[in-house]
């Protein structure tokens, strides 16, 4: 068995009275790959988010490559987990005043204090990974949101990152960009990476994922595989999400 | 005859009888043809070049200008009132589509061209025909530098302000060479600048002066070496202008972007050595490490004129920005220990005016600099125009960084950035880009608050023309002084909004908000 990477125990947020997540107990091995589902605000993003600290938890531990992320957590070992989480957002969130590779190079360069030449060569190799190479020297407004989202999950890959989060990747865009988008993703997938993913690709998410965790109103109602998940889901609040949007 | 005379016939024979056709009962007045009509038969159905109607409009004011200047009655100024105004008319009809089309629009067109004529032909002829500009001609290098540059004896340090001049020259060159555009867009203003600051140097008529009981020169200096040295420059500025233009007119738009990047450090650079050489730091003789070359430079308080205006005004907003943008971000901050100082130093700078900041520039700052830097009058005039303007900027630019989408911000830290470099890579940016044209106006008031330093023994421009009426040979001639140089100030603060204008369409055309696609 692969060691765990990221170890949740009874994770609580709140925002003022509202509690977003109640109590999330997760156990993610490397190299796996997680499938997260649920109704919008059931606390999906709010949970990949407390996993790189963009959201502080208040209550519960978490646990992601050793470190354990709290108030205490030292400025450089939050600086390593970050190094180790890619995450791609849903608007892309790409920078506009940067052309494409430097968005891309952006972060071995201040973050890993790559020398320019060094983090362009890994920036290039991402592009041409994501199929875009050629669109290196452009601003981010005059590239499609299919290619804005290959982008931004090149920068993501550029700093070589162990876990992979995506935020509802494919929400913000047209329908006939969604393929190139998951294309890329799906040939992240076989590589060992761990992945988490939010999403609302059902298709996607049989194909990939080694398990699915189906999230409700802030609590973890249902975890196992896929196709025991989308054939034979044993939750009532499960079920009664796949009918509407099956 | 004067003009409102031809204007008073024209209403007679053109106005009034289109009106009474009008209201008269149709079919009765037709034979009266209206002003299009009229027009059209003058000039006949003549194709629209580009250039036709500013010709038109150059040529009218020449004659105009020559039938002011002519002596009044004789024939010569009736023939060039009637040159001018059938060249007015040809203007008419150039536009007549749009000026004549109706009757009501034709009675508006024709007033406001009277109104508009009197104006015009009221300028010309206080401008050109009535005022004697002597002394903004015999004054002009005062105007400029001050008294200081040219005081026989001090005189000599002008080489000092030679290179600043060389350097503006090539960053204006180079800065319109990167915009990329058609060449004569550049070279035919700049043609223009070029013989008026050629003109302005050279221009040489004489006077009779009540103090000397003789004619005398409006010169009184030689320009041959300074006439060398400007031509240099312009030619430098052309050079760099051609270089640019020929690299990055079909370049990529990143590499554009990286040329005007460098320009800016470029300039900022230029700027701290254009301090240097006027007067390189240090206190006493020994302190100057350059004392060979250098020398020991000339003092703020000795500089003087629009010179001074300029610079002034340019280093309070390279000093400004710095202290704007550390004030903005901690005013942003959630640690007392950055916002409660910068929102103590915002306000309290805020809610004073600029005057009383000045005073206390000149009468309090001493007490609390001196025993640290012993900072003369036009040193802590500075001080104060800084901070001022580093305030208004900081809440400007505070506007720019709420805009930012908090995405970015999270993009950044997903990404490993630390805080420092979110705000001086990601935040700062984008903020400076969508803030622009506020900056730009921010800096145009700038260089008009300048001139208040006159309040202090300073002989900024507005100083020097409020004492130029004192001089023996142009006792009270006030208006051409303070004339000019407000006209100056016009003209400077007006290039400054053209290219905020400039600067604000780039950045509408070129990717506005690319994070966001929904």
């Amino acid at each position: 068995m692969s060691k765990e990477i990221i170890v949740t125990e009874g994770v609580t947020v709140s925002f003022g009275d509202f509690q977003a997540l109640k109590g999330i107990d997760v156990k993610i091995k490397q190299g796996e790959i997680m499938i997260i589902l649920g109704p919008s605000g059931s606390g999906k993003s709010t949970f990949i988010r407390t996993l790189n600290r963009l959201q502080p938890h208040d209550g519960g531990r978490v646990i992601v490559d050793g470190i354990e992320l709290n108030e205490d957590t030292t400025v450089a070992d939050l600086k390593h987990v970050r190094s180790e989480i890619g995450f791609v957002f849903q608007q892309f969130n790409l920078f506009p005043h940067l052309t494409v590779l430097e968005n891309v190079s952006l972060g071995p360069q201040k973050a890993k204090g790559m020398t320019k030449g060094e983090a362009e060569e890994i920036a290039m190799r991402l592009l041409e990974r994501v199929g875009i190479p050629e669109q290196k020297n452009k601003y981010a407004s005059a590239l499609s949101g299919g290619q804005q989202q290959r982008v931004a999950i090149a920068r993501a890959l550029a700093m070589d990152p162990k876990i992979m989060l995506f935020d509802e990747p494919t929400s913000a865009l047209d329908p006939e960009m969604i393929k190139e988008v998951l294309d890329v993703m799906i040939d992240l997938a076989r590589r060992d990476i761990t992945m988490i993913v939010v999403t609302h690709e059902m298709g996607f998410a049989k194909e990939v994922g080694d398990r699915v965790m189906f999230f409700d109103e802030g609590h973890l109602v249902e975890e196992s595989t896929p196709d025991v998940f989308f054939d034979n889901p044993k939750a009532k609040r499960s079920k009664l999400f796949l009918e509407q949007i099956l | 005859m004067s003009f409102n005379h031809i204007l008073l016939v024209l209403f007679f024979f053109v106005l009034l009888p289109e009106f009474i056709r009008k209201v008269a009962p149709s079919g009765k007045y037709d034979k009266w043809p209206d002003v299009k009509k009229l027009l059209d038969l003058a000039f006949g159905r003549v194709p629209q070049f580009q250039y036709n109607a500013q010709a038109a409009l150059a040529l009218a004011m020449i004659f105009t200008y020559l039938a002011l200047k002519a002596d009044p009655d004789s024939l010569a100024s009736w023939l060039m009132y009637v040159l001018s105004l059938a060249l007015f008319t040809y203007l008419a009809h150039l536009f007549s589509d749009e000026l004549f089309d109706t009757f009501w629009n034709s009675v508006i067109s024709l007033f406001s061209f009277f109104v508009l004529y009197s104006l015009i032909s009221g300028i010309i002829n206080f401008v050109m025909v009535e005022t004697d500009w002597t002394i903004i001609w015999k004054n002009r290098r005062m105007l400029l530098v001050g008294p200081y540059f040219i005081h026989p004896i001090t005189g000599t340090e002008i080489w000092r302000l030679w290179p600043p001049f060389y350097l503006i020259m090539v960053i204006l060159g180079s800065a319109y060479g990167s915009l990329g555009e058609k060449k004569r867009n550049f070279l035919i203003p700049y043609a223009f600048f070029g013989a008026a600051c050629t003109m302005f140097l050279v221009y040489e008529a004489d006077y009779y002066s009540p103090k000397a009981d003789a004619m005398v020169s409006n010169r009184g200096y030689d320009y041959i070496k300074s006439l060398i040295l400007l031509l240099g420059g312009l030619v430098s500025g052309c050079i760099s202008f051609f270089f640019v233009h020929s690299r990055y007119c079909d370049a990529e738009e990143y590499k554009i972007k990286y040329f005007q990047n460098l320009l800016v450090s470029f300039t900022i650079i230029s700027f701290i050595f254009t301090i240097i050489i006027i007067d390189p730091p240090g206190e006493t003789e020994n302190d100057y490490s350059w004392n060979g070359i250098l020398g020991s430079g000339v003092k703020p308080s000795a500089w003087g004129g629009l010179f001074l205006n300029l610079i002034f005004a340019s280093s309070a907003v390279v000093v400004g920005f710095g202290i704007g943008v550390s004030l903005a971000f901690g005013r942003r901050s959630n640690l007392p220990v950055f916002y409660l100082p910068s929102i103590t130093i915002i306000e309290l700078i805020r809610s004073g005016p600029l005057v009383a900041w000045l005073f206390f520039a000149q009468i309090l700052l001493p007490d609390m600099v001196n025993p640290v830097w012993e900072a003369d009058i036009a040193s802590r005039v500075i001080i104060v125009l800084s901070l001022f303007f580093g305030c208004y900027l900081a809440e400007v630019l505070r506007g720019g960084l709420q805009a930012i989408p908090h995405g970015q911000y999270e993009a950044a830290t997903a990404l490993g950035l630390s805080p420092l470099q979110i705000k001086l890579q990601i935040e700062l940016p984008q903020a400076i880009r969508t803030t622009l044209p506020a900056i730009v106006s921010q800096v145009i008031g700038m260089l008009k608050d300048t001139s208040l330093v006159y309040f202090f023994g300073i002989y900024d421009a507005f100083r020097v023309a409020k004492d130029l009426p004192a001089q023996w040979d142009f006792i009270g001639q006030h208006e051409q002084a303070l004339l000019f140089v407000g006209m100056v100030f016009w003209i400077l603060s007006f290039y400054l909004s053209k290219i905020s204008r400039r600067i604000e369409k780039n950045l509408g055309l070129a990717h506005e908000g690319g994070g966001e696609a929904t």
